[in-house]
């Protein structure tokens, strides 16, 4: 016996003090506190597709988590494969759940998808250079949910620098891309009308342009509103044209003046027009959801005003005030299908902007532990 | 099994001296990592009083605290893991070698052995593992003497309290070392065990034909990491376009990674009972 009393000894070691540590790590996790959303009123299907992300940091835990109408999700209860892939991509996710043949293949998504109930559409990119000039080949594979049948077809691109957003419209898929010119420098933003009977190009329609100022302290840019769930169908894509003059400063190169218009492109109608709001007199346009641009004001009294335009009438409906005080704490907001979706002291508000109603509210509690002390959301989106 | 517990137990005793004389070297240089820390960061702070002319009370207001992270961080705390990563790399090659080379060719003895030969095999395999997760058992039990030594050179209210699996987050290091997620640990030292493995087999090729053995081991080390490697590669752009998603490479590697490790054991298992030469 005496001959095994070293590696009795190590063989101790190893698993008192390994199992120990790992015991206690994974105690650490059991503690977690399972926050949920409690539905105080309204329709509870409208925050089914809705995640808030956020922070829980007390003591040895900081760990990132995602709630749902379903639950909450920490980081470190995935396993190593979804740590890996990480939390971030939630609507890959459903639809590699949803539909995991379609989906192979796919790294990311972003603008380069369209989803709504019947089509499912994809945008791959690859791009080759042909004396000294890029070109894009956009591979794209189209799924109809109800048949299954799925087209893939390819189609071929100059100038391209990114995929700004996918529609489909009268049987045709719609894919506005940005374009530069190489030598001019001129931007625009095209619509690829594409057949997917055909899987041709059957028209390019250049919807804006803008061509760089001669002036060699001015330059031009157009870029997309942000939509808020960006592979959904719209009614409306708004850009906005601008014109920067920079001048260099003592602290490098800094922006003296801004002249921008925001365009309003139908892409039913295929119809564009402009719209007259100035940011000094409306605020910021922050949030757009296809039909309603939401601008948001801060007052003196610590309201935060939501001011939805509807793009389609021009007109503004009533304002929606939310009562954040004036340190103006931590509120996050997002919007789709004409309802404004708050996240705000532990409180779940989402509501009807026509007729200004909050049509669900919820609270974020938990069992163990129900104050948010520590707790911190700061982001919120839709799968 | 009790033969193969019996030579494992003689082999891991072999090499146990090395083993401790590892274990004292890591805990007194990592010691000494804390002394400097501690006395550095003491002498800063009475400096500082002195030269602003400041009560304790005061000083305290403007003076960052320090945690046992400062110490990690100092390459005295560091520096001994690396040695002992070294040192049983090296021992990895030494475990088989020693037996040819040493004195009275040991390795006769031990083939001559009435057990199977493929216990001589696990058994060194056996000695290899307990010497790693020996090493990384210690290094925790090693912390945990250090941080109490920590807390008696440095008052309470000049030390920030960081939490153990915190502090163990710190470094990549102490990540790769002891990840907190337990599947982390099991890949990480899976792929370990794996190449242990692979380097015994391409020892035991060498060990059996010489200088061709040299050849062929190097080939069959190159097509292990190739056949390893091969589910990640062939997922590529340029091939299958990442057909296979992120949770299926993942079972495919462990089935591959699995085949690798039999099928290293199979011809380990071979060439000791058939072609290994004295």
């Amino acid at each position: 016996m005496k001959k095994f009393i070293k590696s009795t000894i190590v063989m101790i070691l190893i698993l008192g003090s390994l199992g120990t540590y790992y015991v206690q790590s994974a105690m650490v996790t059991n503690d977690l506190p399972r926050y949920h959303i409690e539905k105080v009123k309204g329709e509870e299907e409208l925050i089914d597709n809705l995640i808030i992300r956020g922070t829980y940091s007390h003591e040895e835990v900081n760990d990132r988590f995602v709630l749902t109408n379903q639950g909450i999700e920490y980081s470190s209860e995935l396993n190593i494969v979804e740590r890996f892939e990480g939390q971030y991509n939630f609507t890959r996710q459903r639809l590699r759940e949803k539909y995991p043949d379609f989906m192979r293949g796919t790294q990311y998504v972003h603008n380069n998808l369209y989803e709504d109930d019947q089509y499912l559409i994809l945008v791959k990119e690859d791009y080759e250079y042909e004396q000294s000039e890029a070109q894009h080949e956009l591979e794209i594979s189209m799924l109809n949910k109800e048949s299954k049948e799925e087209k893939e077809f390819e189609v071929t691109v100059k100038e391209m620098s990114h995929i700004v957003d996918i529609q489909y419209v009268d049987s045709n898929v719609h894919i506005y891309i940005k374009k530069r010119n190489h030598q001019s420098q001129n931007i625009s933003i095209v619509d690829l009308t594409i057949n997917p009977n055909s899987g041709s190009i059957e028209n390019e329609t250049v919807l804006i342009e803008s061509k760089q100022s001669n002036k060699k302290n001015q330059y031009v840019n157009i870029s997309q509103l942000g939509e808020s769930v960006n592979y959904a169908p719209m009614q409306y894509l708004l850009f906005r044209d601008q014109l920067e003059t920079v001048e260099e400063g003592t602290d490098g190169m800094r922006v003296t003046d801004r002249e921008s218009e925001l365009l309003a492109y139908n892409t039913e109608t295929g119809e564009d027009k402009k719209l007259d709001l100035s940011q000094k007199e409306y605020g910021l346009a922050a949030m757009f959801d296809g039909k309603y641009l939401y601008f948001e004001v801060y007052t003196e009294q610590g309201d935060l005003v939501m001011k939805p335009y509807n793009v389609e009438s021009e007109s503004f409906e009533d304002s929606i005030t939310i009562e954040v005080g004036k340190q103006r704490t931590n509120i996050l907001k997002t919007v789709k299908d004409g309802q404004l979706y708050i996240v705000h002291n532990s409180k779940v508000k989402v509501f009807d902007v026509q007729s200004g109603d909050v049509v669900y509210e919820g609270k974020i509690v938990s069992g163990d532990n129900p104050d948010l002390e520590f707790v911190y959301f700061d982001f919120v989106e839709f799968k | 099994m009790k033969n193969f517990i019996k030579l494992a137990n003689f082999e891991f005793n072999r090499m146990s001296k090395l083993l401790f004389a590892l274990m004292g070297f890591v805990l007194v240089v990592q010691l000494g990592a804390v002394f400097y820390e501690t006395s550095t960061f003491m002498s800063k702070f009475n400096q500082y009083m002195e030269n602003e002319q400041l009560t304790r009370e005061q000083a305290l207001m403007n003076f960052d605290t320090i945690s046992f992270g400062a110490v990690m961080g100092n390459i005295l705390f560091f520096g001994p893991i690396f040695i002992c990563v070294g040192a049983i790399l090296f021992y990895i090659f030494l475990i088989w070698y020693r037996d040819w080379l040493g004195k009275n060719t040991f390795v006769y003895r031990l083939l001559m052995l009435p057990t199977e030969r493929f216990n001589i095999f696990l058994s060194k395999l056996t000695t290899v593992l307990m010497a790693t997760f020996g090493l990384v058992a210690f290094q925790l039990v090693a912390i945990l003497i250090e941080r109490s030594v920590f807390n008696l050179l440095i008052p309470d209210d000049l030390r920030q309290e960081v939490y153990f699996n915190q502090l163990m987050n710190t470094y990549p290091f102490t990540r790769i070392l002891l990840p907190t997620n337990f599947d982390e640990f099991l890949i990480f030292y899976g792929t370990g065990i794996l190449s242990v493995v692979v380097i015994f087999t391409v020892i035991l090729l060498e060990r059996s034909f010489r200088i061709k053995g040299i050849a062929l081991g190097i080939l069959y080390g190159l097509a292990m990491v190739g056949l390893v490697l091969s589910p990640i590669i062939i997922n590529e752009e340029w091939f299958l376009d990442h057909y296979f998603y992120l949770s299926e490479i993942f079972w495919i590697e462990v089935v591959v990674s699995l085949i690798a490790l039999a099928l290293s054991m199979i011809i380990s298992r071979k060439l000791l009972n058939d072609k290994v030469r004295v």
